[in-house]
């Protein structure tokens, strides 16, 4: 397992400074600190979910319950540092059991959102492709390459060792490519 | 499968900027001499353009922050309000009284009146019914 002290997301060293801080005024109960830290952490962990269930009003309920119960299990954290790999993991773990408990079904124009982004085809497209891949590939898959996480990063998430997201993504590719190139020969 | 092929997808899944300089000549080189493999990068590389493409940009918005931290000061407020040792108490009272409710069975079985099954063995045992009605 990689060392979850080493993946901050990216922060800078004042970032993580202050994210400390904010994490022990938390503890005590600083409702200022808490506003700070759902800011810090919630378009890049909304947009996560987005990404991985493709519906925004489900993602900002998990995006929430994940918040929820990293404060509620903030005690259990060791090192404060690796707050952002232990609020990505309980997310990407609630997202999982969503994707796992959804029916396999198509999907629909009308569960695509109506403004911004993509085109509605397209959008639909991309929907049933994943739709097609296992809860944990998919999962994999839109990690690395549509939020840019490290093997490392989507090893702690996951809680997995860094060969299982290899392989995980070598399948995860080769059937998405599958899958795309069927649905252009079928179209 | 070749092992150079192998190592070429191995390698192709990774970032420019995750390869060495020798893993980065190693990918040109064999993308010139094997045409599968150049096919093959091609079509995924094709795949995960479109997959890119059809990002969602949906990151909440400050509504969602307030909603949040009110959701949570409330929780913890409720939780200060209830000690937490209210949920053994609650299950110590039910385990109580489910105890009690057994003890006062056990102690007044004999003043129970006994149920008489008398009639419906006779019934069921009576040679003009038939053992099984819905036969019939």
């Amino acid at each position: 397992m990689p060392d979850v002290n080493s993946l901050a997301l990216r922060a800078t060293p004042e970032q993580i400074a202050e994210e400390l801080r904010c994490l022990d005024r938390c503890r005590r109960g600083d409702t200022q600190a808490t506003h700070a830290l759902i800011a810090r952490h919630r378009r890049r962990l909304v947009r996560v979910a987005t990404n991985v269930l493709r519906d925004p009003c489900e993602a900002e309920d998990v995006a929430q319950e994940a918040f929820l119960k990293a404060f509620r299990e903030l005690h259990k954290l060791r090192d404060d540092r690796a707050f952002a790999g232990f609020l990505y993991r309980i997310c990407v773990r609630l997202c999982l059991d969503r994707l796992r408990g959804r029916r396999a079904e198509p999907a629909e124009f009308d569960r695509a959102q109506p403004s911004g982004g993509p085109q509605i085809e397209t959008r639909v497209l991309v929907e049933n492709l994943l739709g097609e891949l296992p809860a944990e590939l998919r999962m994999t898959l839109v990690l690395r390459e549509l939020e840019q996480f490290s093997y490392e990063e989507i090893a702690q998430f996951m809680h997995v060792p860094v060969g299982t997201v290899r392989s995980r993504l070598h399948t995860a590719r080769e059937k998405f490519r599958k899958a795309y190139e069927e649905a252009l020969a079928g179209a | 499968m070749k092992p150079s092929c192998t190592r070429f997808e191995r390698l192709s899944a990774l970032r420019a900027q995750e390869l060495s300089d020798r893993e980065t000549a190693f990918l040109e080189a064999h993308r010139l001499a094997c045409e599968t493999c150049r096919k093959r990068e091609f079509g995924t590389r094709a795949a995960l353009n479109f997959l890119q493409d059809a990002g969602l940009d949906h990151e909440g918005d400050d509504a969602f922050d307030r909603r949040l931290a009110t959701l949570w000061s409330v929780e913890k407020r409720a939780r200060r309000e209830t000690p937490v040792w209210a949920p053994a108490i609650a299950s110590a009272v039910m385990a109580a009284l489910a105890v009690l409710a057994v003890l006062q069975v056990i102690t007044h079985r004999e003043e129970l009146e006994p149920i008489d099954v008398r009639g419906h063995e006779a019934r069921l045992a009576s040679p003009d019914r038939p053992e099984f009605p819905l036969a019939r």
